[in-house]
């Protein structure tokens, strides 16, 4: 007779528990890396639509970098890397690592997007007001700037949440892991992996339609 | 730092390394032809006046476009087989590619299509154009040119993307490369390498999907292989020096 080991089970209400909680430490991590993302992002588009040649080759060689190589290999590299220079540091912030540089450089190439699309005649046109350099930046440029990269911010951030289900690989429990767990636990993955799909949906389609509301209400 | 790089695995492996790069090309085209045709398929769905069909193709659309990928990989390789549908980690990984692909497509060819003023159809057929030919002329190559760059681009993440194959050890690149590190303990080195071997593969990528561009959607320009590719190559190099 054959023996069996494990039983097929359904979701109990401690697994979606668990699943609740990984939710949170998926937003964590993301919450982590747009901030950290967005600090580096901005340095990187200013650096790329510089004038200063070495400063803009510099600034697109890190961005073709981040972006011409797969996400995942790149969590590899901050993964393995980190422990080759025996850097201790908390799970959530190595992990989160990869997923700040990758993000720098596709707010990076947004913003430069954005900037070079402004006219020239918006800086010319302060300059007839009598306005000093930085009021021209602070009250002509950077409030078109900002209106103009929210939406595709956000965008990003959506990108960064379904990417950060790639830390799962490298055994970082965050949401998608969770599903993985579960279903080695119940020998039953149709109900964890529809379940977490809906809850990164739950949590990515209100930004999305947020950020398709922002562009059509921001664009002029 | 007591760590000794030693890259000479890469040398030992290197054929290995080859067949996964080999896959990944493979994978990645599989999909990208899939994907598009999807896409197309799903644009012209969504553009018939079935509000049903509307609504399901909307649907699907919003379904992958916010869910991430390697959920969506494991919904297509563990839950399927559980209804009926049993298949290799290649064949599932084309498969969820190509999924994946054609909701971004589907999003993209609708934007390029509904780009294309009624009027412009209707001028076409004032000039005594046959439907095919307003399809040919007005339609497909004005929409095409509007959305190449957008569907280029996401084709260079797909062909990226088929990194995530790795985690249904679908036998490509990462998959391969992820091997080897468990019998050598080379992470830093294997991984260095074949980061390299993708930054190609985009570069090349982004090349062939600029040739067709300049070639086939431009109505002026060069028009010999080699001009096309001096072209293109001027282009990309003066880009670089220069904003």
């Amino acid at each position: 007779m054959e023996t069996k080991y494990f039983e097929v089970r359904a979701l109990q209400f401690g697994d979606i528990v668990f699943m609740l909680t990984t939710t949170l430490t998926t937003i964590e991590l993301s919450l982590i890396a747009i901030i950290g993302g967005l600090l580096l992002g901005v340095i990187i588009g200013i650096c790329r639509s510089s004038n200063v040649r070495g400063v803009n080759i510099l600034a697109r060689v890190y961005v073709e970098f981040f972006r011409g190589i797969p996400i995942l290999l790149q969590i590899f590299m901050f993964y393995y890397g980190l422990k080759i220079f025996a850097i201790q540091m908390p799970a959530l912030l190595s992990a989160s690592m990869a997923f700040v540089f990758n993000v720098a450089a596709n707010v990076g190439e947004t913003l430069r997007g954005i900037i070079l699309s402004i006219p020239k005649s918006q800086w010319e046109a302060g300059a007839c007001l009598g306005l000093p350099y930085l009021a021209q930046l602070r009250y002509v440029i950077l409030p078109q700037v900002v209106r103009a990269a929210i939406p595709p911010s956000i965008g990003i951030m959506v990108g960064l949440i379904k990417d950060t289900s790639l830390a799962s690989i490298v055994g970082f429990v965050e949401l998608t892991r969770s599903g993985a767990l579960i279903m080695a636990v119940t020998m039953n993955p149709y109900t964890a992996f529809p379940f977490i799909a809906a809850i990164y949906f739950l949590v990515c389609f209100p930004l999305t339609q947020t950020s398709r509301w922002l562009e059509k209400a921001l664009s002029i | 730092m007591r760590y000794q790089f030693d890259f000479s695995i890469i040398h030992v492996k290197l054929s290995e390394l080859l067949a996964g790069a080999i896959t990944t090309l493979e994978v990645s085209v599989l999909a990208i032809v899939f994907g598009f045709l999807l896409g197309l398929s799903l644009a012209f769905l969504r553009a018939t006046r079935i509000t049903a069909l509307r609504w399901l193709v909307a649907t699907y659309v919003e379904l992958i476009r916010n869910t991430p990928f390697l959920v969506q990989l494991f919904v297509v390789y563990f839950v399927l087989p559980y209804a009926g549908i049993k298949m290799d980690p290649f064949l599932a990984g084309v498969i969820a590619l190509s999924l994946n692909c054609g909701g971004y497509a589907a999003e993209i060819i609708r934007a390029g299509i509904e780009s294309i003023h009624e009027g412009q159809i209707d001028a076409g057929r004032a000039l005594g154009m046959k439907y095919l030919q307003v399809f040919r002329y007005v339609i497909f190559k004005p929409a095409m040119t509007t959305m190449f760059p957008a569907l280029s681009s996401l084709f260079i993440t797909l062909m990226l993307g088929s990194s995530i194959l790795s985690a249904i050890s679908t036998p490509e690149l990462t998959s391969v490369a992820y091997n080897i590190t468990a019998y050598y303990y080379r992470h830093f080195e294997v991984f260095f390498f074949i980061s390299g071997v993708y930054l190609a593969f985009s570069l090349l990528f982004s090349l062939v999907f600029r040739y067709i561009e300049v070639r086939f959607l431009r109505d002026e320009g060069p028009r010999t292989p080699r001009a096309i590719l001096a072209y293109i190559l001027t282009d990309t190099l003066v880009e670089k020096a220069h904003i």
